[in-house]
């Protein structure tokens, strides 16, 4: 590791150090700096306020400065900004942290942010420091934002399987798709925050757990414009970006080159922020590819998350290594879409319709057999976002109800955003169901002609013992397309 | 289930007969707009030199009567008890080859996933389907323009200026990014039948409305101004750019400069 270089940790084992406290010196180091932010000082520079480094990522209306309201999402810049975003962040923290008077010597120097892991089981509640109502000397703690799900705030319900499923991201093969299809980091397109790209689609990893995390926190956590307000996001977003590493580090396995885009729109794209001390330098994902030796970071642990997988697809799918290379090139064609729309509204809802047969399909587009199987879920929007993520289920073919497959999950992340009327496009989703599908073909358990899709919202039974599944839901179109 | 088969060993990979690479109807189906619209702008070129449209026109301005514009042919002239059935016709015939050569071709992205969203089986009907209902939309405003060029109320140097001046003011105000926000939007295509003829036909008269809303003031003003070419051309430049360029809201700031440029220009003209 290069001299200087900070660690960034795990914050559940950091906490753990000393079972007897909920804060240990780096949570509380951070709660201390995060408290000097909130204080929204005039005399500080403009990016040391809290309220100025919410609205870079989220604000209504556009101010129009190029500075406030960038967050992109829903495509290929998702990770390289939010990994710009944090960087500036972390830098702010680290001055403010070092004028702090009572911090450890060694705590200053070697600050890092931590991250959120949520994949162990033991860690699916929000870590402890960011629950307590006050810090250590009595006062009222930074870390605590009173606008998230009660749930989470007191203890009661932890992420699901299936909401911190590596499943999806994991075994991805490409970054990003140019033919609206899934990938790890996102569709390609231009500057997207409010779904701006016809077309684009989020990637595995900034669905599950990206999202789900987002919702399952909840309020604050579950909007564009108020979602940097709570302070776990940033040790959410670390943890992402700690994953992106997981990424392609596998994917680097055997010597493979970089796996991300080497196209020059993607590398050279560039995006603004202030520092710490308010001059505005732009940077561009090439700019931060290696976290070492361009940002002066890495984390403690890159090895692939062991998540339980979930229950539906344990022992029954098997995952089949994608090679790595391009993406497939042609565009996904429809095979079947639902005929109406379909209202979520915390219960089970299944709906079923016919698929074309695809053998005229494949010799008029020149193809003899799909590559990928995707399941689209598309033009969704709620006057408001539910309290959980939605599981998606393939039934199979005899209708044992259970005996489905579980595909992922659609989170509903920037839900509110996507509805407004004045927005460019509703959230949409798309899933990759090849191995499903090969595993329904094997047991016969899969009808060419039809498929019916289930949608179930996940915490179930914790939430339904609380306080309920929050607001309805339209869905306007499944389909299933092949590529 | 034997033809779907999906083998392992293409995961990532497309298979291919006899390695042929897609063809560019497979992969741009939408492309067929941009053929049609240059051949509309043939016309309005070829109609300019030859028939009353643009500064051609103005000569018959307030003259003996004759209502020239559009697509009017130079000999036209109106009978004294009204438009005759013929030059209605041929206004509304004038109205839509501007339409298809002006905003079709921004109408791209949404023919484009009209293709993708339909069976491929479906895929030409589903945007001819988009095509005529996007365009009875526009045949609403033909009915005002086809008034205004029959009776023609204000000089048109002060009609040019006043129109493109409005025009700049509208692409300032948040209403029009609203609605150049809401020409993106799509919504859901059906699979077969009515239901699917419907959702195409929808998707085109809703795509259309929201055009209008957008572009509307700025086509009003290539009305008002006599559909003078540099106008025609510069208002399909701008709305073009707004609607298909990355961030294209933020065009907006430059195109009212630039229309309101063009109204001190026609307007001093």
């Amino acid at each position: 590791m290069l001299a200087g270089v900070r660690v960034r940790r795990d914050i559940w084992r950091l906490e753990a150090e000393d079972p007897a406290t909920p804060w240990d010196p780096v949570s509380l180091a951070y709660a201390r700096a995060v408290g000097v932010m909130k204080q929204e000082s005039s005399s500080n520079p403009v990016s040391w306020s809290w309220r100025y480094q919410t609205q870079v990522h989220g604000l209504e209306p556009d101010p129009h400065d190029g500075l406030r309201r960038q967050c992109q999402h829903n495509g290929w810049y998702f990770l390289p900004w939010h990994r710009m975003y944090l960087f500036r962040f972390e830098a702010i923290v680290r001055v403010i942290i070092h004028g702090l008077d009572g911090v450890d010597e060694d705590v200053k120097q070697s600050w890092a942010l931590p991250y959120w892991n949520y994949a162990p089981t033991a860690s699916r509640m929000l870590p402890p420091a960011f629950r307590e109502k006050l810090l250590p000397d009595g006062t009222k703690n930074p870390l605590r934002d009173e606008a998230r799900e009660d749930h989470v705030n007191d203890g009661t319900v932890g992420l699901a399987d299936e909401q911190v499923s590596s499943d999806g991201w994991l075994n991805e093969g490409f970054f990003s798709s140019a033919v609206s299809a899934t990938s790890f980091g996102g569709s390609e397109g231009g500057w997207n925050h409010l779904h701006e790209v016809a077309g684009a689609l989020p990637g595995a990893l900034e669905i599950t757990p990206h999202g789900d995390v987002h919702i399952y926190v909840g309020k604050d956590m579950a909007s564009f414009e108020t979602a940097g307000n709570d302070a776990v996001f940033w040790l959410h977003h670390a943890n992402i970006d700690r994953l992106w590493e997981v990424w392609r580090g596998v994917r680097r396995q055997g010597g493979a080159g970089m796996p991300e885009p080497a196209e020059l729109a993607w590398r050279n794209e560039p995006f603004k922020f202030r520092d710490f001390a308010d001059n505005v330098a732009p940077m561009t994902p090439a700019d931060v590819l290696d976290t070492e030796s361009q940002l002066g970071y890495v984390y403690d642990d890159v090895s692939p998350p062991v998540t339980p997988r979930p229950p539906t697809r344990r022992g029954r799918i098997v995952k089949q290594e994608k090679p790595p290379g391009d993406p497939p090139e042609f565009i996904p064609e429809r095979m079947g879409v639902t005929s109406e729309s379909v209202v979520l509204s915390g219960g089970s809802e299944t709906v079923g319709f016919a698929l074309t047969q695809p053998g005229a399909v494949r010799s008029r587009a020149g193809r003899t057999e799909p590559a990928r199987v995707l399941l689209n879920v598309e033009h969704i929007r709620s006057t408001s976002v539910p309290k959980t993520s939605y599981g998606v289920y393939i039934d199979p073919a005899d209708g044992a109800s259970d005996d489905e497959y579980f595909v992922g999950s659609i989170p509903f992340f920037g839900l509110r955003e996507a509805s407004q009327d004045d927005a460019e496009h509703e959230l949409r989703y798309s899933f990759d169901v090849t191995e499903i599908v090969n595993a329904l073909r094997d047991q016969d358990k899969w009808d060419a002609n039809r498929v019916q899709i289930t949608f179930r919202p996940l915490n179930q039974p914790a939430l339904a013992a609380t306080e309920g599944f929050g607001a309805e839901v339209e869905i306007g179109s499944v389909s299933i397309a092949y590529q | 289930m034997s033809n779907v088969a999906i083998r392992p060993d293409q995961r990532g990979r497309v298979a291919q007969v006899g390695g042929r690479p897609p063809r560019v109807w497979e992969t741009h189906p939408e492309w067929w707009v941009l053929p049609a619209s240059g051949l509309g702008w043939l016309v309005l070129a070829g109609a300019s030199q030859t028939m009353g449209l643009g500064p051609a026109a103005m000569s018959g301005h307030g003259g003996a009567g004759m209502p020239e514009g559009m697509l009017m042919p130079k000999g036209m002239t109106m009978p004294t008890d009204g438009p005759s059935a013929g030059v209605l016709v041929a206004l509304v015939s004038g109205w839509l080859v501007m339409v298809v050569a002006m905003m079709l071709p921004s109408a791209v992205p949404n023919i484009r996933y009209v293709a993708f969203a339909s069976l491929h089986a479906r895929r030409a009907r589903a945007m001819a389907l988009f095509g005529v209902g996007y365009l009875l939309v526009w045949l609403v405003p033909a009915v005002p323009a086809a008034l205004w060029h029959l009776f023609h109320p204000l000089p048109i140097a002060v009609a040019s200026g006043l129109g493109l001046g409005l025009a700049a003011v509208w692409e300032l105000t948040p209403q029009k990014r609203s609605a150049l926000r809401r020409c993106r939007r799509t919504i859901p295509i059906r699979a077969r039948g009515l239901t699917a003829d419907r959702s195409c036909l929808r998707f085109g008269v809703v795509s259309g409305g929201r055009c209008v809303s957008a572009c509307g003031p700025a086509m009003a003003a290539v009305v008002l101004a006599d559909h003078q070419l540099p106008v025609v051309a510069l208002v399909t430049g701008l709305m073009f750019a707004q609607r298909v360029c990355r961030r294209g809201e933020r065009l907006r700031s430059p195109a009212a400069g630039l229309l309101a440029l063009a109204a001190v220009a026609t307007g001093l003209g």
